[in-house]
């Protein structure tokens, strides 16, 4: 008898404690610390493969791109709603910015942004990157309600190739890097993730983990559970185990978006409600309306059972 | 197999592993550079103040680019204007409701001293090319914080494990950017 209370006990308690992150993961913040998540939980990025780069195939970056978002995704990642797709487009490339359209470039020619940013005169002016960067994300943001407007991923195929190392370990060197790996961890930032430790470029203000406690600092050396994570920022070029996340990465997912929909809600735009954690006004007040009207219908029923008494 | 053939081979089979090894920043994607490969690549190195921030939207409404304000305390590489003022810019900041981030820009906040390598008024390595400063009060001297992380791959193909820096005296720092300066 008391064996069966002490397993009711215990079962009772693990539910009630639920499952554990084994470190912490840190959301991105605008710079006033509103954290930022996408008001929409279905979005689909466009990766443009006409006339890919080196090493893999258009179907291979295709294949490589859709596991990278699927991680990140319900319903491999069942406690959340992101539905994260991946749309191939047949052209060579794309222009980024902030625009609404949500690319993956190559780039190919030079490791420049495209279009070239154009000055106050109207006269180009190249923005290139450095030769070090693998790749770039780049995040628009509404800065008083935290909302992701728009985001673009590009990857530096002047300098590196991209492959396969899981297939193909063999291809890693000087200059080949996990083309899924990479993605997956800039796709964490695309959903709002921030690095989950504090690096020195980051500037002064150091943000608070999940757990409300000041991110750790990614030097000299970080908890095995912070530099295991996909969010963890540096990697050596062979890496390839970022494409798996960790407890941490996906509790920051599921928190930001809990799983709330079993089919991508209808868009805000369309008459729906979003159903992120910082609602918008709107959907705040249809979300009430809602719950005034079922209370009303409630209180219908009971009073007339009541008269029926 | 011939002797140079097999030399050949070892050739390449270190030239792979040591590709393998090299260490990468994620924040956008960055290969980690060293403190040769910063100072070789940048024509300014100073430690300044952040004194103001400014950011506009580009000519085409595309992109938001943020103009740094550093009031420069030390000159280290390169010459520096009469005012002893010199502006970054780089991609990234705020106008109005939009604020555009670009994943592996260096952060800048006002009143932040920071060492900083800079080719044609942009940051080295995006990020990596600064460096906070900080007052040590216990030690009575200046602090530069640890370059990019690096990493090492554990044994067995396990996740990789972190070897990191600690802060560097800005003293024992100077010495050693003048030194490869020279060179």
């Amino acid at each position: 008898m008391l064996r069966r209370r002490l397993a009711w006990l215990l079962a009772w308690a693990s539910l009630v404690a639920g499952p554990r992150s084994a470190q912490a993961y840190v959301r991105e913040v605008t710079n006033s610390g509103l954290p930022v998540a996408w008001r929409y939980p279905c979005l689909t990025m466009q990766i443009y493969l006409g006339s890919p780069p080196q090493v893999l195939t258009a179907e291979g970056y295709f294949a490589a791109s859709t596991r990278a978002a699927a991680v990140w995704s319900y319903p491999a990642l069942a406690c959340t709603d992101i539905r994260l797709s991946i749309v191939a487009d047949a052209r060579d490339s794309a222009n980024v910015g902030y625009d609404q359209n949500h690319v993956i470039v190559f780039r190919k020619d030079t490791w420049c942004r495209e279009p070239p940013p154009l000055d106050n005169a109207g006269v180009p002016e190249p923005e290139c990157y450095p030769s070090s960067a693998l790749a770039v994300t780049s995040v628009f943001k509404n800065a008083k309600t935290g909302e992701i407007l728009d985001t673009d991923i590009e990857f530096n195929a002047v300098n590196y190739s991209w492959g396969d190392l899981v297939a193909q370990a063999g291809l890693a060197t000087l200059s080949t890097a996990d083309f899924q790996n990479t993605l997956t961890h800039e796709l964490g930032h695309v959903l709002g993730l921030d690095h989950n430790c504090y690096t020195n470029s980051d500037g002064q203000a150091r943000l608070n983990d999940n757990t409300g406690a000041p991110e750790v600092d990614c030097n000299p050396t970080p908890p095995q559970a912070i530099a295991d994570a996909t969010m963890y920022p540096s990697v050596t070029l062979s890496d390839t185990l970022r494409r798996d996340l960790t407890p941490d990465d996906a509790q920051g997912v599921c928190d930001i978006y809990p799983h709330l929909h079993d089919v991508c809600p209808v868009r805000p735009s369309d008459g729906g409600c979003a159903v992120l954690a910082t609602p918008s006004r709107e959907c705040g007040h249809a979300t009430m309306l809602w719950m005034a009207v079922g209370l009303l219908i409630a209180a219908l029923a009971f009073l007339r059972r009541r008269m029926k008494v | 197999m011939t002797p140079r053939r097999r030399l050949l081979i070892q050739w390449l089979t270190l030239a792979t592993c040591a590709g393998a090894a090299l260490p990468a920043a994620m924040a956008s994607l960055m290969r980690a550079m060293d403190l040769a490969e910063l100072t070789t690549g940048a024509d300014q190195i100073v430690v300044g103040d952040v004194v103001a921030t400014e950011s506009a939207w580009d000519g085409e409404h595309r992109n938001i680019y943020s103009t740094i304000e550093i009031s420069v305390r030390e000159s280290w590489k390169g010459s520096v204007p009469s005012d002893g003022r010199i502006r970054i810019r780089q991609l990234g900041g705020t106008v109005g409701e939009i604020e555009m981030t670009v994943y592996g820009m260096a952060r800048f906040t006002r009143g932040e001293r920071a060492l900083l390598f800079l080719r044609q008024a942009r940051v080295v390595g995006m990020g990596q090319g600064k460096r906070r400063v900080q007052w040590d009060p216990g030690n009575k001297q200046w602090l530069a914080d640890a370059p990019e992380e690096r990493e090492v791959v554990a044994a067995g193909g396990g996740r990789s494990s972190h070897v990191g820096d600690a802060p560097e005296a800005l003293n024992q720092l100077r010495e050693r950017v003048r030194a490869l300066v020279r060179n």
